[in-house]
């Protein structure tokens, strides 16, 4: 099988960006058979904005998978920002998946949802205390198990690659490069540890504009930190299969 | 360890000054509708602000400077506003990685 995903997050559109995102996906269809968007696609997370989003990704020639990011929830119009991008005709997830199939007929699965923080090993929030920081590390707790759900149900359909969308990290090596006091609130190892107790072939996320694009889970599955600012292009390209 | 007995003065507050005037400026560019860009940064030395990082547009550079510029000439009128951002160019070529 083969399967070329073009990925990128923080792409951070406003008002002012109308017309700027598109001329740079140049010939996105020529060389990937799906975009996906690694969250913060907005600046501020309001329905204008997202409308902006829509209209330069629409029609692209590809199938377009995102999931949100923080940015995308701060002006609480969530529902609004997804009920624009689905209109356009991207693929919204959280906690949910989808299943693509590639030109050569193989299926690809995606897994996506935001995440959240809550730190890593050594230097993590626990859900001890007071209510706030129960209601923290609990919505970590409940999106993780979400999203080990979701790659069980994938697998349950037997395709041929599963990937995993996220905005937030699920490992600190993709955030080498941030400042280490921040690193709680860039992601969690609970999601590298749902990942990791169901297998994935592919982890994408973003969220950290100072990190690195490389990293990998505790058992082995591969992490790439697409956000823009890390990648310095468009997108980047992954592909799957290309020797076979 | 030893605690002072004595409050902090001279120096120290100063020192602590410039915490809070980083702090309060984070906040400001994370809350200011011309801000929210996670990649700047803020540090104060020697009577200056400077302001770090990559921003998405030469725009966006002009909006946070304005929003730091107002902050200070509001609270910190005697530091100097230091522009070190960097407009992030997507100037690397789309790369394939075969896994």
């Amino acid at each position: 099988m083969t399967a070329r995903l073009a990925a990128v997050g923080d792409i951070h559109l406003g008002i002012d960006s109308r017309g700027a995102f598109r001329p740079r996906l140049g010939d996105l269809p020529e060389v990937a058979d799906v975009l996906l968007l690694a969250g913060d696609l907005t600046r501020c997370g309001t329905a204008v904005e997202a409308e902006v989003v829509a209209a330069e990704v629409q029609d692209l020639g590809v199938p377009v998978v995102t999931v949100l990011g923080n940015h995308d929830h701060h002006a609480d119009e969530t529902d609004k920002v997804v009920e624009r991008l689905s209109d356009a005709g991207v693929t919204v997830l959280e906690g949910s998946s989808t299943v693509l199939t590639m030109p050569d007929g193989s299926r690809v699965g995606i897994a996506g949802a935001k995440g959240f923080g809550g730190g890593f090993q050594g230097a993590c929030a626990s859900d001890f205390g007071e209510p706030e920081m129960k209601a923290f590390v609990g919505h970590t707790r409940a999106t993780a198990e979400r999203l080990r759900q979701t790659l069980e149900e994938l697998h349950e359909l037997d395709v041929d690659r599963r990937v995993v969308l996220l905005h937030y990290s699920p490992v600190a090596g993709t955030l080498a490069g941030e400042r280490l006091e921040i690193y709680p609130f860039l992601g969690s190892y609970l999601l590298a540890e749902a990942i990791d107790a169901v297998g994935a072939d592919l982890v994408l996320h973003g969220h950290a504009h100072a990190g690195t694009e490389r990293g990998v889970t505790p058992l082995g599955t591969r992490v790439r930190n697409v956000a823009q600012p890390v990648l310095r292009s468009p997108f980047k390209v992954y592909r799957f299969g290309a020797d076979a | 360890m030893t605690v002072p007995d004595t409050p902090a003065t001279g120096a120290d507050d100063a020192a602590m000054a410039h915490e809070y005037l980083v702090g309060d400026l984070e906040d400001v560019l994370t809350r200011d509708a011309r801000g929210h860009e996670p990649g700047v940064h803020v540090q104060v030395a020697g009577g200056r602000v400077v302001l770090s990082g990559t921003v998405s547009s030469a725009t966006r550079r002009r909006e946070i400077v304005a929003v730091a510029r107002d902050h200070l000439e509001r609270h910190a009128p005697d530091h100097t506003l230091v522009d070190d951002l960097e407009v992030v160019v997507l100037d690397m070529p789309v790369e394939v990685e075969d896994l």
